[in-house]
Parts: structure tokens; C-alpha cells; sequence
């Protein structure tokens, strides 16, 4: 066995026996993995309060050839992010971008790029409450980087430019795309986007790419995460023209591109998104 | 033997190993062990029930806390499970109620605010007669957001909501102090 050492988010924790913990980490060096805490609850020296969820944290690992576990020896926190837990509706979306990074990730997949994404997402909810776009900048910035960029300039059935296009499109998660007025009758699933809901995810999709998120170019950790540079500078401006409907539509969109690559439903939004304030989204433009 | 093995292996935190050693223990036993122990087992399921007014764990129903006329039941302690509530008796320094919600918010597990006793400490507080709501669900992740939601829930209705401190435990020391607790210790400072 030998010693390694990665920056990590804490996705998941839970408790094993009396005093041990199995946590699943998305890390910069070795994409998620599951490992097992020896005394991780009465260790305050090896593991100081860091093994819990969306701890950003260094840590010191070792692994056997061929066992699906590996062994955490200390984690020391890299970054800390002590308001994510100063409100529900933050601790909501943190719980969103831990959830749905799980769900999208493969144990033992290496690459960095949804690390960084997390991380600069989390780094955003620390520094100011989600907006109507956070989440969905964040979604969109996954599927770019775990390869399922939706096509959403040209039309998947004859290519035409849906800018073009007067009518609503239909949105199928199955195609990761859309289908202009024309081409939309030959499929029946997915979902009619209305050109505003189409123009805002274009939007996003652009502030996505610009930032080079989702494609390895940002920066370590998000420390740039909410300084009006990067995707986050768009978030304004496109929550002041977003009316609740297409804010609404938008969301079920991605929700619709999500679901082929997801193990398993997303349940943070769905369980807490109710009690929260806002009552169109049901909860602050979260959904 | 293979059977008592079987059966301690469902505990929590017990694997095979163990269980053989604890089968192997009451084997080398007197009888009585083995009946006070099998007894004990018994009567924790046929005469342990849950409080219908603080959800603590009690045989009788209030609880005896509950049903202490010398404590003030103006003031409700919510915890997380039974447990805490026994770790704060063992302190002897709250004299009022209690509410066990049952948990803690935990959405990725699928533990939303209706699996929890919310609705019912809710309840209670539009009954009346409280004036303070302690919440002490643990400084986890998933205990802050527990408490965020519960301060949502009940302060509309008037009733003062406090948050248990966070900090430097008795006898620790600064310079071995993790960073988070620090953070917290100076975020809840007090005049002196």
C-alpha cells in the first residue's frame, strides 16, 4: 500500500460502527472514490471536524490493489466555507451540487474538471445566496464537463439554427438537444421550450464556456467564484430578464437533459425545495 | 450457537467475528446471566414506548420528565434522538421539556421535514405556553440545517428560538484546536 495525497470535497458520509465513517470524496487527483475513517468520530487530531459533507479538504489516503475502499489516514481543511449552513436555502443548493455530482460521477473515472466545478460552485453559494441561475450555471457546467454538452444552437433533426425559429421547440433529453418547429412532430417525449427559455440556457451556455468551466481552464478551488468574473458574472443579468415561467422552464429543461446520465433521482431539491420561500419555484429560483 | 451468532450479527457494528466472541462469552456464562440478559432484551420491546408528548423513549406514558411538576415546561429543548436527550440529563443543568424530532434533515438520504416530528413540535408550540425553544440538534451539517428549519418553523408563531453554543470544549487547548471549532468559538463570543 502506498501513501497519496489529493485536495477532495466530502459528498457523503455515513456512520460505520462505532466510531468509524465511510465517506465518498470527488477528489482533484483520483475522481470519486469511497474510503473508510478508522476512529474518524473520536479523532480530533486525524480528522478535525473535516469529514463532513461539502468539506473541502486535503487528503492523506492509502489504497490496496483491487479493494473498492480505500483507507483515509487524515484529512486537513483546505478551504473552509462556513456559510453554506448560515441559511436553508443555501445549505439546499449545496446539498443539490454534492447530490447531483454523486449521481453523475463513476467511482475510479479520473478528471478534474467536475472537481473544479464543485468546487467553484460551492465556493459561490459561501460567498452570496443562489440566484435563479446559480444552479442552473452549475448544471449546465457538469454536463459540459462529464462530456454532455447539450446542442442547443442547431437543430438535431436538419441542423437549421433554432435562433431562426419562431415557434417553440421540443427539448429531448434522449437527443441532448432540441428540435426546431419544423422537426419537432417526429418525436413525442421531452418537453416545448419557448424561445425565451431556449435564449437563457444559450446564455448560460456561453457564460459556461467563456469561463472554461466544465473543460479544465478554471482555476483551482473558485477562489475567483464570485468576484463578477467567470460564469457567476452573467447570473445577474440573466435573472433581471428571466420571467418565473421560463426561470421554471429552464430548470425542467435541465432536469430533462440530467436524467440519462444520473444513477438514481435527485431528492435534495425535491425534499427541501418546498419549505423554502420562494412559492412559484419553490424555493428562491432554486427550481 | 451457529443460531445466537446469526442473530448478534444483525447489531449494528458487529461482524462475524465479534459476534462469535459475545456467543462464545455467553456460553462460558452462568444460566442466570444468559436469563437476565435474554429478560432484559425482552422487556426493553414489550415495555419501552415513546413519550406522546416529548417522543423520548419512557415505560410509562408522559415520561417521568414530562410529568415532573418542578420543571418548567415553558421551556422545550428539541434534540435529535433519545440519546441527547439522556447526554443533556447526565448534565443536570436543564431543568425544562424536550421534543425528539427523530433525526436530522438529511435530503441525500432521503430524510426530508416530513419524516421528522416538525409537524408535531408545531403542534405543540399553537397550544401555547411556551416562551423558549432550545435547539439542540448536533453542530453536524445536517444538525445546523435541521435547526435553520425549525427556527423557520416556529418563530413566526412568537416564541423565542436559541441555538445551543459552539466552541472550546472545558479543558482544551488553543493551540490544538481545529480551525472550524475556533471559527465558531470566536462567532459566538460573549460579553463578560
Amino acid at each position: 500500500m502506498r501513501f497519496e495525497s489529493t485536495p477532495a470535497i466530502v459528498l457523503r458520509t455515513r456512520e460505520y460502527g462505532e466510531s468509524d465513517k465511510i465517506v465518498t470524496v470527488l477528489s482533484r487527483a483520483a475522481g470519486k472514490f469511497s474510503g473508510i475513517a478508522k476512529g474518524a468520530k473520536r479523532s480530533q487530531r486525524r480528522f478535525p471536524g473535516t469529514l463532513e459533507i461539502f468539506s473541502h479538504v486535503t487528503l492523506d489516503y492509502k489504497r490496496r490493489p483491487h479493494s473498492e475502499l480505500a483507507f483515509l489516514e487524515r484529512a486537513v481543511l483546505l478551504q473552509p466555507w462556513p456559510r453554506l449552513l448560515n441559511t436553508l436555502e443555501r445549505f439546499t443548493a449545496a446539498s443539490h451540487v454534492v447530490e447531483l455530482a454523486d449521481k453523475m460521477s463513476v467511482e475510479s473515472e479520473v478528471g478534474d474538471d467536475l472537481y473544479r466545478i464543485v468546487a467553484a460552485t460551492l465556493a459561490r453559494l459561501n460567498a452570496a445566496e443562489p440566484g435563479p441561475a446559480t444552479l442552473r450555471l452549475f448544471e449546465l457546467a457538469a454536463l459540459h464537463a462529464s462530456g454532455y454538452r447539450p446542442e442547443l444552437v442547431v437543430c438535431r433533426g436538419c441542423t437549421r439554427p433554432l435562433a431562426a425559429d419562431r415557434g417553440p421547440v421540443r427539448l429531448v433529453g434522449g437527443l441532448g438537444g432540441a428540435l426546431c418547429s419544423q422537426c419537432r412532430a417526429r418525436e413525442e417525449g421531452g418537453m416545448l421550450l419557448s424561445n425565451e427559455a431556449l435564449d437563457c440556457l444559450g446564455t448560460l451556455q456561453v457564460a459556461v464556456a467563456r469561463a472554461g468551466l466544465g473543460n479544465g481552464h478554471d482555476g483551482d478551488g473558485g477562489h475567483d467564484a464570485h468576484d463578477g468574473h467567470g460564469p457567476w458574472a452573467v447570473e445577474g443579468a440573466v435573472a433581471a430578464r428571466l420571467s418565473a415561467r421560463a426561470a421554471r422552464e429552464v430548470a425542467l429543461a435541465l432536469d430533462l437533459l440530467l436524467a440519462p446520465h444520473l444513477r438514481g433521482r435527485l431528492r435534495s431539491l425535491e425534499l427541501l425545495g418546498p419549505v423554502l420561500n420562494d412559492p412559484v419555484s419553490g424555493g428562491n429560483g432554486l427550481r | 450457537m451457529q443460531r445466537l451468532v446469526e442473530e448478534l450479527k444483525r447489531l449494528p457494528g458487529i461482524g462475524e467475528k465479534t459476534a462469535t466472541r459475545l456467543a462464545f462469552y455467553v456460553l462460558r456464562c452462568d444460566h442466570s446471566f444468559a436469563a437476565d440478559l435474554a429478560q432484559a432484551l425482552l422487556s426493553v420491546k414489550e415495555q419501552s414506548r415513546l413519550c406522546s408528548q416529548c417522543f423520548g423513549l419512557t415505560e410509562q406514558d408522559p415520561c417521568r420528565i414530562c410529568a415532573d411538576p418542578r420543571r418548567h415546561p415553558e421551556e422545550v429543548c428539541v434534540v435529535e434522538e433519545p440519546a441527547d436527550m439522556l447526554a443533556l440529563e447526565r448534565a443536570q443543568e436543564y431543568r425544562g421539556h424536550y421534543h425528539v424530532l427523530g433525526g436530522a434533515l438529511a435530503p441525500l438520504d432521503g430524510i426530508g421535514p416530513e419524516h421528522l416530528r416538525c409537524a408535531e413540535l408545531v403542534e405543540r408550540v399553537k397550544r401555547g405556553g411556551l416562551s423558549e425553544i432550545i435547539v439542540a440538534t448536533n453542530p453536524t451539517a445536517e444538525g445546523e440545517a435541521t435547526a435553520l428549519y425549525i427556527a423557520r418553523l416556529v418563530k413566526p408563531h412568537g416564541v423565542r428560538v436559541t441555538r445551543i453554543a459552539r466552541g472550546l470544549p472545558v479543558g482544551g487547548d488553543l493551540e490544538y484546536t481545529d480551525a472550524i471549532t475556533l471559527s465558531k468559538s470566536l462567532e459566538g463570543r460573549r460579553e463578560m
